[in-house]
């Protein structure tokens, strides 16, 4: 597939994303974060590399149905920040 | 003598006396005709003639009086059950046409005969102001966007304090509009799902699983050799 495609198909994506709820933006970024947590877990795993998360019980709010948009944005700095350790760890390593 | 006589205790005499009494009584009202092969009552009465006749004539033209009027009003009747199986028919084919319609197609149809109903009152501005309202709040709808017409049910809530056959219909129209919205927000959703399916199977991210997988299964399958 050429960069093209990937383009083309990322487009189509984000055109009905902005077609949708708030509620579904909001699960489709917090799942998509958590998409890349297990595949960096994965990866690290293969490399022998530990994780060591950073824990916040500010991700347990959303657990609640009526998260507010400062539990969204809470939990959302938690799972990036995650994110941004688990890979400068992984580079350092590689490096 | 007793065995003469039949099981309501009348003899023989007393039967045939009552039975030509009978005869008697049909033949005089033109009803039946005792002989002579005489059938149609205009032809016995042409038969007959005499002032004994005149009694006759008086009660066969009552007969075809009643007959007549007997007449009209059967045709009457089948008329009004024809006109009723044509009405009910017509109502059957405008519910099952109305059953098969969307709803949005049966809110449409509701506030668009409402908005109409409205207009024609010209004398009263407020009318022809909530008409142009919801037609507004129509157009605004179809092109997506749904918060003018939240604010038109809001709206109408109020305005139905004055409008019995509002108040009745608001429901139903409120109804018709969730039961869309939702429709649309399926279709959106459907839409997203399989657009986020086809970005996802071509991003890097699902290479990557792939590859994971591959190599997984590789290192399971090396496992089972050993």
């Amino acid at each position: 597939m050429d960069s093209n495609e990937l383009q083309s198909k990322f487009t189509e994506y984000i055109d009905q994303l902005k077609n949708q709820s708030v509620n579904i933006k909001r699960n489709e970024i917090i799942n998509s974060l958590k998409e890349l947590i297990s595949i960096l877990e994965v990866v690290y795993a293969k490399e022998g590399i530990k994780i060591e998360y950073l824990k916040s019980d500010e991700i347990r709010d959303l657990e609640n149905n009526d998260a507010s948009e400062d539990d969204f944005l809470e939990s959302c700095i938690v799972y990036v920040e995650n994110v941004k350790n688990i890979v400068s760890k992984y580079l350092m390593h590689k490096l | 003598m007793d065995n003469e006589k039949n099981k309501y205790g009348y003899s023989l005499e007393e039967q045939m006396a009552w039975q030509s009494s009978q005869n008697k009584d049909l033949e005089r009202r033109g009803i039946f005709d005792s002989g002579a092969g005489v059938n149609e009552p205009e032809e016995w009465l042409s038969q007959k003639s005499g002032p004994a006749n005149e009694e006759n004539a008086i009660d066969l033209a009552i007969l075809h009086d009643w007959s007549e009027k007997k007449a009209v009003e059967r045709e009457n009747l089948y008329s009004e059950v024809r006109k009723f199986e044509s009405e009910q028919a017509k109502a059957k084919k405008e519910l099952d046409a109305f059953n098969k319609m969307t709803s949005y197609e049966k809110l449409y149809d509701a506030l668009y005969h409402y908005a109409r109903y409205l207009s024609k009152n010209k004398n009263n501005i407020k009318d022809v102001e909530v008409s142009k309202k919801i037609v507004s709040a129509m157009v605004s709808a179809k092109n997506g966007n749904f918060d003018e017409m939240e604010n038109l049910f809001a709206f109408l809530q109020q305005y139905s304090n004055s409008e019995p056959y509002l108040a009745d219909a608001l429901p139903e129209w409120q109804n018709y509009f969730h039961q869309w919205q939702q429709e649309v927000e399926n279709i959106k959703k459907k839409k997203f799902e399989e657009t986020k399916t086809e970005y996802k199977k071509s991003n890097f991210l699902s290479r990557l699983i792939s590859k994971l997988k591959g190599e997984k299964l590789e290192i399971l399958e090396e496992g089972k050799k050993k």
